[in-house]
């Protein structure tokens, strides 16, 4: 569903990603695990179109949109829920949500999908009204990726849903991924630090290193590698 | 499926005293949305019935001080235009001023000049300065932060200067407005004129600040990157509040020139930048509220004050108040900004949690 070939992206002169190709099949949980300074974040922008490509391909359901801007590959189906959710904190958590669907015009359908998501998190519920900056760090990560499923995304972009969350939080935000994925269909791609939980829920991985891959294969095969274990699980 | 509502019980630990903060939460709103109700109705009333009670107060000397609460009503809709482009928009743009005074000379030129009925010049000085603010916030948006504060006021000044270079080689010490109405003549129907003018654009303002439009300008605000992300618009919704906020300062200019009779290149000058600037920082950015206890604050405050007699006789002393105006009001803006960093507005929002608090503690405060 997404293919990513040779992928360079930098920021001004310095080239942060250097050739960066991977695989998405449709309807599977991706990880990219890397350690803080990787790349991860620079990759998410690349993909969702936040910042320019220097050179390379993304193919998003075999069509070329790695020169698209933000908008058209948000319409194409690819959401990003971003670091630190970068929610929109004087706006209410209806109205965040409402925010999602900006590309959409049809009211009903608008509403329908707030209710479907306010029954997927009973808690934003009772929040619906208040400000987003007053939302506790799991409540705030359920909006931020609520907003993104507002837009109706084939594919939903999730740049470190653990960071910052208490630990017994971090599990409920990878059940609810879980979940997305197996109820929905929803293809993931799920960028993270925490190689441990991000293991236990994708099928397939990649190791970012300094820019670079160095590593991929089954989430499986990754946990048992002695390799990963030391860096990224901690022994 | 039966993990979900597993999902959400774990998430509880994360939040403190969530069912009484929820069920506040509504009745908040509630009361909240009442209140605005109330407010609103209670102010256009009130407004009706000033010119009234200011005869009684002030008996003869009434239509000067109903004069001067008309400027007040301009000044809101100054105070409006700024934050709407500052405080909503977040872009930090000194450049009104320069449309506050164009207006007023498109009006005046048209008016006095031309020959031209009132109307048909207020509707051009209200699409001159839109057209302006579109010619201005296309560089603009280009630049952000100081710089762009830096570069618009520049333009005011350049603008005033202009204006001020025109006023010398046509010769004149005033342009004076001519040609008006009769209506507008009489204080007492120019308030009226002007306040209905304010309601109806208080109206609109709080519509448009809770659409589309106005939510895109917060999320913008709030985060620039996520709105893009979610397929708005930067250039697009940054622009049109450049060019609405120039619209509704030129509307402000040309009212202003109506209410003075004259157009005066100082309008477009770094003390009316300040002005317009300290209304919203004073009143609260990013609040309706704000911009009307800002303009009052900064617009008439400075009026009220040359109000008191002078010499004041306290005791044996004989005080020369009026030398020290400025001082006093300076060290006003300097108490309330102090107190009340976050701007007058939020004296409101303070009390109204204190209200809603106190019921539903049962009394314990
Ligand atoms: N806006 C930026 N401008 C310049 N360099 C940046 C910017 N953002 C990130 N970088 C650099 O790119 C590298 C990768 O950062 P990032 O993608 O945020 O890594 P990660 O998300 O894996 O922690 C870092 O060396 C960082 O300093
Ligand atoms: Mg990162």
């Amino acid at each position: 569903m997404l293919k990513v070939e040779q992928l360079h992206v930098g920021y001004g002169s310095l080239e942060v990603l250097h050739g960066i190709s991977f695989d998405v099949p449709e309807g599977a949980i991706v990880a990219i695990l890397g350690s803080n300074g990787a790349g991860k974040t620079t990759l998410m922008r690349a993909l969702s179109g936040l910042i320019p490509i220097k050179s390379g391909k993304i193919d998003f359901a075999g069509k070329a949109v790695g020169r698209l801007v933000a908008e058209k590959r948000l319409r194409e189906g690819l959401a990003l829920v971003p670091e630190g959710r970068d929610l929109f904190g004087s706006l209410t958590v209806r109205e965040n949500l409402l925010m999602g669907a900006y590309t959409r015009r049809s009211r009903t359908e608008i509403e329908q999908d707030i209710e479907r998501i306010l029954e997927r998190f009973p808690r934003l519920k009772t929040r619906l009204q208040a400000h987003a900056a007053s939302l506790s760090g799991g409540e705030g990560q359920m909006l931020a990726i609520g907003r993104a499923l507002m837009s109706h995304p084939r594919l939903l972009l999730l740049d470190e849903p653990s960071h910052g969350l208490a630990p017994i939080i971090v599990e409920t935000v990878f059940e609810v991924i879980e979940q997305l994925n197996r109820e929905e269909g929803l293809t993931i791609v799920l960028v993270e630090q925490n190689a441990h939980q991000a293991l236990e829920v994708a099928h397939t991985a990649y190791i970012l290193q300094s820019g670079s891959i160095v590593l991929n294969g089954e989430a499986t095969t990754l946990t048992a590698n002695s390799a990963v274990q030391e860096l990224y699980m901690g022994g | 499926m039966t993990q979900k509502p597993a999902v959400d019980q774990e998430l509880a630990p994360d939040v403190v005293a969530q069912p009484e903060l929820t069920g506040k939460k509504t009745l908040g709103g509630r009361l909240a949305s009442q209140r605005v109700w109330l407010g609103c109705i209670a102010g256009i009333l009130a407004l009706i019935l000033l010119p009234m009670l200011s005869d009684l107060i002030f008996g003869g000397s009434s239509d000067f001080q109903l004069h001067h609460i008309s400027l007040i009503g301009i000044f809101i809709l100054a105070a409006l235009a700024q934050n709407i482009l500052t405080g909503y928009a977040a872009q930090p743009s000194l450049g009104n001023a320069a449309f506050f005074g164009v207006s007023a000379y498109v009006l005046t030129w048209l008016s006095s000049d031309l020959g031209q009925p009132y109307w048909i010049g207020i509707l051009a000085a209200v699409v001159v300065s839109a057209l302006l603010g579109l010619i201005v916030g296309t560089p603009a948006l280009r630049i952000s932060g100081a710089h762009l504060a830096v570069a618009t006021l520049g333009l005011v000044t350049t603008v005033g200067a202009l204006l001020n270079f025109w006023d010398t080689t046509a010769g004149r010490q005033n342009y004076d407005l001519s040609n008006l109405p009769d209506f507008l003549n009489d204080d007492r129907t120019l308030y009226y004129f002007i306040f209905a003018i304010v309601v109806c654009l208080l109206f609109l303002s709080y519509h448009l600040l809770h659409s589309r439009v106005g939510r895109a300008w917060i999320a913008i605000r709030d985060n620039e990157t996520a709105a893009e992300a979610f397929g708005i618009n930067l250039t697009k919704y940054k622009l049109q509040a450049f060019v609405i906020s120039a619209a509704m300062t030129g509307l402000a200019g040309s009212l202003y020139a109506t209410w003075a009779t004259t157009a005066s290149s100082s309008m477009s000058s770094a003390d009316q930048t300040i002005a317009f600037l300290a209304m919203i920082v004073v009143g609260g950015l990013g609040s309706l509220t704000g911009s009307i206890l800002g303009a009052i604050f900064v617009g008439f405050l400075p009026l009220l004050l040359g109000q008191l007699p002078s010499p004041m006789v306290i005791g044996s002393f004989q005080l020369q108040i009026s030398t020290l105006i400025t001082g006093i009001y300076g060290l006003l803006l300097l108490l309330v900004l102090i107190f009340f960093p976050s701007g007058l507005s939020s004296l409101g929002t303070q009390a109204g949690n204190w209200l809603q608090r106190k019921p539903s503690k049962g009394g314990t405060e």
